[in-house]
């Protein structure tokens, strides 16, 4: 019961800080960014870094589209993370790529020697990186170490950034250059959107059921959460798929940790730590308008290892960095942020699933009544409704993406969908996640990929 | 229990409610939003033939004639709209006379009053409006409310906005003053923002340079950043002493860009500056600059303890021609310091890899490969050709 109350009122907590914060969002989304910036040679400039591992049919118009973006001087440093398939090739015979000798190259953070680096002159702004496989923080310290720009951008191989978005966040980085750290971008849905050229071009909602829930779950999480933790400096993760890095701390903080999934949060976490250990000022913030599309897993079998894969890390990096939970030295990261996570997302299958038993239990043997089983699941379901209701607003003021009144309706009703199966699935996923990590299971598990060309002619054609 | 029960139930009623609420204005704020966006597509369909006339007569003399009959508010927002992304796309008179335009149509007036609005939206939009419309009426209240706001969105949208309208540069001098007082860090949106204004701003810029507040300089600094005339010279000699790292690094780098012939032993002291930022600036300015006589001091700093030393001096001396190419050369066969030959390497790899690729694409392989032969007298014709087959892809493209 006392769960329920605290974790309820943290979630409306978040949710109106994220309400608050939506006004200003549409400000700046409206006001703040000047067309000149794209063309500024003020606009720091930019290594995006994409490891890519088995992107043979996603890798190419990944990184055309990747070349096209809105941005006064960037590179873009691909790192195959010694792929099995023809991801090497493909980049090569596409873009024609010499290979490099790069023996200069620095070990700034750690990583598995890079084998061999590509380039070919009419792509100046281009390098593939070929190394052995180590993972993807492995792959993202590689490119930190060739990279040629203060600042550094993660980008996943399967998702698409639109046009504006890295100068978006590059403008919020420079309203206040010595206190930005991370700025996270806002990840969204792909599947059922028509693509063209690596742009999407018509948003629509997925027509599969799979990625319909996660195009809910992700606007709950994003919209309703992180605009919130953000407001008060207490976000905990910047999307993988989309991420931008000041790479000095990230030296400092010893690049991203190899060895377990889960990098995205680990390395926030170093950040956190190390500036509010040597107490420097800084924010890690979350830019909603910066926006990257990504294919969501389709299938019961590769959701389920992503979202274990995600239980897995989730609970390695609480294990390492419990210490700094309830101390006022780490602040809300540390008495907030770190205790929420721990307790309300790693073990929250545990308390919802033995709260549930022992109030079925407790019905069993007439020591309650069934009606109070009946109010417990009640409230459980409305307050997580409600919460969705609220990140469907935020979306409605500030981003108005899906158009249609029926999308509306269809995002409506699969908020309410998801209370019937698929967040008790997210919970057993959770738990065999930790499962796999106490059987210190660390692979990556199976994900397969759809080129942009296919997904986009199965929309037109349905 | 009984109360607790009475409580949740109760709490189930207030979801209930706040759910049906929600829901309700999500769908009028869709319905809304259609709404408008059908009516906006009406009314600029309706003024077409008045856009039509602006552009046919953009190029004469007269002032424009403003809308005849009277506008709805929406209507004077959407003409105004169309207005300002005109402004944005034109220069000189053109942009003048659209200006003029929003002047006759009371529009600047209208925005003036919104500036002083209860209510930071209304005043935000007022402010960008204003600068959409590049209005000089508009500089002083914009400046007078930059004088009363905090740091923050507004702050900086004001900025942009009086940068677009003003025509003298005391206006943008008062700017920039407000626009940095807050932050030390806001220099750099201080120089993009200076980006916009069309005034000649390299008076205003030598005068902040001579400013005591450090992110006036520094402002400044960035935003001369790219002009060469050698009349910076005295005052960025006295900036190159300055003890604040990024004043001197960015002094540091526009002295060697704007070729000034410096001495060595200058050049020899700044590639000894105890941050390394600094030394790498220099050694990248000076492969900008093309100075070969820096080419010694450049050569040592291959062995500089920084990365990025190293790296920006290989790329330096790659472009200085011949003679920067042989002391790649050169640097790369000596045993002395291994990661001084190794950068060296990677910097005659790369622009053998460039040199080859472009004048095959030019067709002019023979004759062209310049910096190939320089490489075959230092590494010998049999060294070459592994190297060459060593690069992978199609050489024959």
């Amino acid at each position: 019961m006392y769960y329920v109350i605290i974790v309820n009122t943290i979630y409306f907590g978040i949710m109106l800080f994220s309400l608050k914060s939506v006004f200003s969002i549409v400000r700046r989304k409206r006001y703040a960014l000047s067309g000149s910036l794209v063309g500024s040679e003020h606009v720091p400039p930019v290594s995006l870094l994409v490891p890519s591992y088995n992107e043979e049919l996603t890798i190419i118009e990944n990184v055309r589209s990747l070349m096209t973006l809105n941005y006064p001087t960037y590179e873009v440093i691909v790192i195959n993370d010694g792929s099995t398939d023809e991801t090497m090739k493909v980049l090569i015979d596409e873009f024609e790529l010499f290979h490099m000798d790069n023996l200069a190259v620095r070990y700034s953070v750690n990583c598995t020697k890079i084998k061999a680096i590509y380039h070919n002159p009419e792509y100046p702004h281009l390098y593939v990186i070929d190394k052995l496989n180590g993972g993807k923080a492995d792959s993202l310290n590689a490119g930190i170490n060739f990279s040629h720009y203060p600042l550094i951008s993660s980008i996943d191989a399967d998702s698409l950034l639109e046009k504006d978005s890295l100068i978006q966040m590059a403008n919020m980085y420079m309203s206040n250059p010595e206190e930005y750290v991370a700025i996270g971008g806002n990840v969204r849905i792909a599947n059922g959107c028509t693509i063209e050229n690596g742009t999407v071009k018509e948003v629509r909602l997925p027509k599969k059921w799979w990625p319909m829930f996660q195009t809910c779950e992700y606007l709950k999480a994003f919209l309703g959460g992180r605009i919130g933790w953000s407001a008060i400096n207490g976000l905990i993760i910047v999307s993988g798929a989309f991420g931008l890095f000041r790479k000095d701390y990230i030296i400092k903080v010893g690049g991203y940790r190899g060895g377990y999934p889960g990098e995205d949060m680990n390395i926030i976490i170093k950040l956190h730590r190390y500036m509010l250990e040597n107490k420097l000022p800084y924010r890690i913030a979350f830019c909603p308008e910066a926006v990257c599309w990504t294919q969501a897993p389709d299938t019961y079998h590769i959701l389920s290892n992503q979202r274990k894969r995600w239980g897995r890390g989730n609970l390695k990096n609480m294990i390492e960095n419990y210490d700094m939970t309830f101390r006022p030295k780490y602040k809300v990261f540390g008495m907030l942020s770190l205790p929420y996570t721990i307790i309300f997302e790693a073990l929250n299958p545990y308390f919802k699933i033995t709260g549930l038993l022992s109030l079925i239990g407790y019905a069993l043997y007439d020591m309650t009544s069934w009606n109070i089983v009946g109010v417990f699941l009640t409230i459980n379901f409305l307050s997580g409704l409600l919460l969705a209701i609220g990140s469907l607003l935020i979306e409605e003021i500030a981003f108005k993406r899906y158009p249609r009144v029926s999308d509306m309706f269809r995002m409506l009703a699969f908020s309410v969908l998801m209370f019937f199966g698929y967040r008790q699935l997210g919970s057993l996923w959770r738990i065999q996640g930790h499962i796999q990590y106490f059987q210190k299971n660390n692979s990556w598990g199976a994900m397969t990929r759809q080129s942009w060309k296919e997904k986009s002619e199965q929309v037109k054609s349905a | 229990m009984f109360s607790n029960l009475d409580l949740a139930v109760a709490f189930i009623y207030v979801c209930l409610g706040l759910i049906g609420f929600g829901v309700l204005i999500l769908l009028t704020m869709k319905a809304r939003s259609i709404m408008l966006e059908r009516k906006r597509s009406a009314l600029l369909e309706k003024h077409q033939p008045y856009f039509v006339y602006l552009q046919r007569h953009i190029v004469d003399p007269d002032p424009f004639q403003p809308p005849k009959g009277p506008l709805s508010p929406l209507e004077t927002r959407v003409i105004q709209d169309k207005l300002m992304e005109w402004i944005e796309k034109f220069r000189g008179a053109q942009r003048q006379k659209l200006t003029a335009l929003c002047e006759d149509m009371d529009l600047v007036q209208l925005d003036r009053k919104q500036l002083s609005s209860m209510f930071y939206a209304k005043q935000m939009k007022a402010a960008y409006r204003l600068g959409g419309m590049r209005s000089a009426q508009a500089v002083e209240p914009l400046i007078e409310l930059m004088k009363q706001e905090k740091d923050g969105p507004l702050l900086h949208v004001l900025a942009r906005s009086v940068a677009k309208c003003a025509e003298h540069l005391d206006q943008l001098y008062v700017m920039l003053q407000q626009l940095t007082r807050h932050r030390k860090g806001n220099y750099l949106n201080a120089a993009e923002v200076l980006e916009e204004t069309s005034l000649d701003v390299t008076p205003l810029l030598l005068q902040c340079m001579e400013d005591r507040d450090h992110n006036l300089v520094k402002t400044a600094l960035l935003a001369l950043r790219g002009q060469t005339g050698v009349t910076l010279t005295p005052a960025l000699l006295r900036l190159a002493d300055s003890d604040d790292k990024e004043i001197r690094s960015l002094a540091v780098k526009m002295l060697v860009r704007a070729g000034n012939i410096l001495p060595e032993e200058t050049i020899c002291s700044w590639l000894t500056d105890p941050e390394g930022e600094i030394r790498a600036a220099v050694a990248e300015s000076l492969g900008q600059f093309g100075y070969e006589g820096s080419i010694p001091a450049l050569k040592q700093a291959l062995t500089d303890s920084d990365w990025w030393v190293r790296y920006h001096s290989a790329k330096s001396l790659a472009m200085m021609g011949d003679a920067g190419f042989r002391t790649l050369c050169e640097a790369a066969l000596e045993r002395d310091d291994p990661f001084k030959s190794d950068m060296a390497k990677d910097r005659i790899h790369e622009e053998l890899l460039r040199e080859h690729f472009f004048a095959n694409r030019r067709k002019q392989i023979s004759g062209a490969h310049t910096k190939q032969s320089l490489y075959e007298q230092y590494f010998g014709q049999a060294s070459s050709v592994p190297n060459i087959r060593g690069i992978g892809g199609d050489y024959s493209a």
